[in-house]
C-alpha cells in the first residue's frame, strides 16, 4: 500500500483509475494495492456486517468475490503492461497469452481445490506450512509417514503402534489421493486450453475484452470437465479423495473420543449410541400414540353407532302398548 | 491464431467499470441489514419435531374459479422450502394463491443431533402421513392434491404408491425417477462414495458438503464466472436484494439426518429402487403401479442436477391413465423461480389441477 493511500474506497478507485491511465500511456505506474488487499486492510469491518446480518455464507461469498476480483484485475493489467512492450498480446502470440491465462486460472482452482479437501484438524497442522508439490510428492514429511506407517512394536507409548500406523496410512493414502485428483485437474485443463485454442481459430470468433475470454474459457473449461468427469478414471479419483478425507476426520474423531474417554467426558459413540435408543422410543411412542388415536376413533365410531341404534330402536313399553291393544 | 482483438483502451476501460462495480457494490452492501424470504402470509397449522406444515389461503378472485381440492407441497430435506416464495416477484406459492388453489407446503426444519436417527420410514409413513392427514382435516376434503419437488417429488410418488387413496393428483416437479441414466452428473459421482463411512463419520451429513458436491457439477459457471458477476449484480439495491435472496437459498443448506441420508443414496442412487421395483420404505415395498391418479410430470430441459432423462423415466412406470408431462425451458431451480415460472408454471399446474378436480382415483386393492 502507497503511504499516500486513503481507506476511501473511491479514493482508491481514483488511484487505480490513474494508474491504468499511466499503464496505458506507456508511463511507470508504481505497484498498487489490489481491491483485495484494501479490503482487508480497513474494510473488515464490512465483512463483520455481512456475517451479523446475512449470515456467515455472504461474508465468505464476499471475500472469494474480493480474491478473484483482484485477480482478474491483476491479469487485465498484465495484458495492458504487455500492450506498450514489443510483444503485445494479440494474434501473433496467442498462445502465449493463452497459457498465461491458463495458469492464472489453475493457480485458483488448485487453491480452491486443496481449501476444498483439506484435511481436518490435527493433521492440517501437519502440512499447513508446506508447499503443496512437497506435500504431495517424495520429501521429508512423506518419508516420516511411511516409516510411521511402517513403525514396529516400541512398547510404552501414548499411543498405540496401530493408531499411529493406521494414522499415518491414512494420511498417506490422501496424499495419493489428492495427487491423483488434481492430475485429473491437469488433463481438464489441458483439454479446456486446446479447445479454446481451436474455437479461437474459427473466423467468426472475435475477443475483444478480458470478461469475454473469461466466458470463452469457461464455455471451453465445462465442456472438457463434463468429458472427463464421465470417465472412469475422474469417478475413481473422486470417489478415493472424499473416502480417503472421509477416513482422515474418522480418524481425528476417534482419536478425540479416546482422549474424552481418558478424562471421562462422555464420547461420540456413546451419545451415537443413546441417541440410537432414543430414535427408537420414539418410533415407539409415535406408534403406540397413533395406535390409541386409531382405537378412539372406533369407540367413538360404535359409541355413535351403539347411541344411534337405541334411539331408532322402539321403546319396550310402547311395543308392550301395541301388543297389548 | 485468429481471434483475439485486445486493444489497451478496451482493457483500461473495462478494468474501470469493473473496479467501479466493486466499489458501488461495497456501498450497496452497507445499507442492506438483512435478507427477507418466504414473505407471503401463512399459518401453521401443524408441528411435529422439527417440521411445521404451513398453510396459505387461496386468494378469491371473483370471476375466478377456485379449486376445491387443495394442494400439499412436499419439498425436498436438502435448502429450504422457501425457494417456492423467495419474494413477491419470484413466488410459485404466491401466484397458485392468486389462481385459486390452496396451498399447504411442509418445512422440514433443520435436523440436529437428536434426528441422526430419523430414516425414510420416519419421513415417509410419519412425517409426510400425517401432514397428508393434518390437510384433508383443515381443509375439510376427504383427498388433497400432491405436489412434490426433487427429492421431495420422489417422496410423493413413495407416498401416493403407499397411501394412493389419500391423494386425488400427482404432480412430479424435477423429480429424479431414474437415478441412472447416463447422463446424470451427481449420480455417477455418488457411485464411488462410501456411504456408510460418511454417515458413520458425520453423523447427519453436513449441508455444505451437498452444496459443494452440486458446485461440483459446473465448477467454472458456478465459481469463478458467477464471482466476477457478483460486482454487477450488487451494483444497485433491488438487484443485490435479488441477488442475495438466491444466495441466501442455495447456502441455507440444512444438514441431512444420516439414516435417511444412508438409505436414499443406496436405494435409490446406488440400487434406482424406482426402476427396479424394489424400494423399501419402512417395511413395505413401493410398488408405483398402485398410482392410479393422474400425474402431471414437470422438468426442466437444462436441468443440470436432475436430468429430463431421470424425469421422464416415469412414464409407463405408474398405472395412471391419465399421465401428463410438462417440459419447461429452464434449468432446475428456473422451473420455479424464472420469470417464466411465474407466467406459464404455476398457471400450467393450476389448470390442470382445476381440470382433474373432480376426478376421483380409483384405490387399487393391495
Amino acid at each position: 500500500m502507497t503511504d499516500s493511500f486513503s481507506n476511501d474506497p473511491q479514493q482508491w478507485f481514483k488511484e487505480q483509475t490513474e494508474r491504468w491511465q499511466k499503464l496505458l500511456q506507456g508511463q511507470p505506474a508504481a505497484e498498487s494495492s489490489t481491491w483485495e488487499q484494501f479490503f482487508n486492510s480497513d474494510h473488515q469491518d464490512l465483512f463483520r456486517h455481512l456475517g451479523d446480518n446475512l449470515g456467515e455464507h455472504q461474508e465468505a461469498l464476499m471475500q472469494m468475490v474480493n480474491s478473484q476480483s483482484s485477480r482478474f484485475t491483476e491479469f487485465a493489467e498484465s495484458l495492458l503492461k504487455q500492450s506498450q512492450s514489443d510483444n503485445p498480446p494479440g494474434q501473433d502470440n496467442a498462445d502465449k497469452l493463452i497459457n498465461d491465462f491458463r495458469d492464472y486460472l489453475q493457480q485458483q482452482c488448485n487453491e480452491l481445490l486443496t481449501q476444498q479437501w483439506n484435511l481436518p484438524e490435527p493433521f492440517a497442522s501437519l502440512v499447513r506450512k508446506l508447499p503443496l508439490e512437497q506435500q504431495l510428492t517424495e520429501g521429508p514429511l512423506r518419508k516420516y509417514l511411511e516409516q510411521l506407517a511402517a513403525t514396529p512394536d516400541l512398547g510404552n507409548m501414548p499411543f498405540s503402534n496401530s493408531q499411529i500406523r493406521s494414522v499415518s496410512q491414512a494420511l498417506l493414502d490422501y496424499q495419493d489421493a489428492l495427487k491423483d485428483y488434481l492430475h485429473q485437474y491437469d488433463l481438464i485443463f489441458d483439454q479446456a486450453s486446446e479447445q479454446l485454442k481451436q474455437v479461437l481459430q474459427q473466423p467468426d470468433i472475435e475477443i475483444d475484452s478480458v470478461k469475454a475470454l473469461h466466458n470463452l474459457w469457461v464455455e471451453c473449461y465445462e465442456k472438457a470437465y463434463a468429458k472427463q468427469v464421465f470417465t472412469p478414471q475422474y469417478q475413481t479419483c473422486h470417489g478415493r479423495i472424499s473416502n480417503s478425507l472421509m477416513r482422515a476426520r474418522k480418524l481425528a474423531f476417534e482419536a478425540r473420543d479416546r482422549k474424552l474417554q481418558e478424562f471421562g467426558f462422555v464420547t461420540r459413540a456413546e451419545l451415537d449410541a443413546s441417541l440410537r435408543q432414543q430414535h427408537k422410543m420414539r418410533k415407539q411412542i409415535k406408534s403406540q400414540t397413533q395406535q390409541i388415536n386409531d382405537l378412539q376413533r372406533q369407540v367413538l365410531l360404535l359409541t355413535e353407532q351403539l347411541t344411534n341404534n337405541s334411539s331408532a330402536k322402539p321403546s319396550p313399553s310402547k311395543n308392550n302398548k301395541k301388543a297389548t291393544s | 491464431m485468429s481471434g483475439f482483438n485486445l486493444n489497451p483502451e478496451q482493457i483500461a476501460r473495462e478494468l474501470s467499470e469493473f473496479n467501479q462495480q466493486l466499489v458501488d457494490s461495497y456501498n450497496t452492501l452497507q445499507q442492506i441489514d438483512e435478507i427477507n424470504v418466504g414473505q407471503t402470509p401463512h399459518e401453521i397449522i401443524y408441528s411435529e419435531d422439527k417440521l411445521q406444515l404451513l398453510h396459505y389461503q387461496a386468494i378469491k378472485t371473483p370471476g375466478r374459479k377456485r379449486c376445491a381440492t387443495p394442494v400439499l407441497i412436499c419439498y425436498a430435506l436438502v435448502n429450504r422450502p422457501y425457494m417456492v416464495d423467495l419474494d413477491q416477484e419470484r413466488s410459485f406459492v404466491r401466484r397458485l394463491l392468486e389462481l385459486g388453489i390452496d396451498v399447504y407446503l411442509i418445512d422440514w426444519g433443520y435436523p440436529d443431533a437428536a434426528d441422526r436417527y430419523l430414516d425414510l420410514d420416519d419421513y415417509i409413513n410419519g412425517y409426510l402421513n400425517n401432514c397428508v392427514d393434518q390437510v384433508i382435516s383443515h381443509s375439510g376434503k376427504p383427498q388433497t392434491n400432491l405436489l412434490g419437488i426433487c427429492q421431495g417429488g420422489s417422496f410423493s410418488l413413495c407416498y401416493t404408491a403407499l397411501y394412493p387413496e389419500k391423494i386425488r393428483n400427482l404432480v412430479t416437479t424435477v423429480t429424479p425417477v431414474d437415478f441412472q441414466t447416463p447422463d446424470n452428473m451427481l449420480s455417477h459421482l455418488a457411485q464411488q462414495i462410501d456411504v456408510d463411512l460418511a454417515v458413520d463419520t458425520y453423523g447427519n451429513i453436513p449441508g455444505a458438503m451437498l452444496n459443494d458436491a452440486y458446485n461440483a457439477l459446473m465448477p467454472m459457471r458456478l465459481g469463478l464466472q458467477k464471482n466476477l458477476n457478483i460486482p454487477r449484480q450488487l451494483q444497485d439495491q433491488a438487484s443485490a436484494m435479488n441477488f442475495l435472496r438466491m444466495e441466501k437459498w442455495i447456502y441455507d443448506s440444512p444438514d441431512q439426518a444420516g439414516e435417511a441420508f444412508r438409505q436414499f443414496i443406496t436405494t435409490f442412487f446406488k440400487g434406482n429402487g424406482f426402476m427396479n421395483g424394489d424400494a423399501v420404505i419402512g417395511e413395505q415395498i413401493v410398488d408405483l403401479k398402485q398410482i392410479t391418479q393422474p400425474l402431471l410430470n414437470v422438468f426442466g430441459s437444462s436441468d443440470h442436477l436432475v436430468p429430463p432423462s431421470a424425469s421422464i423415466a416415469l412414464k409407463g412406470l405408474t398405472a395412471s391413465k391419465d399421465y401428463e408431462e410438462y417440459e419447461v425451458p429452464s434449468g432446475h431451480i428456473g422451473v420455479f423461480v424464472s420469470g417464466q415460472s411465474q407466467q406459464k408454471v404455476a398457471p400450467t399446474i393450476a389448470d390442470w389441477l382445476k381440470l382433474h378436480d373432480k376426478s376421483t382415483a380409483k384405490t387399487p386393492k393391495k
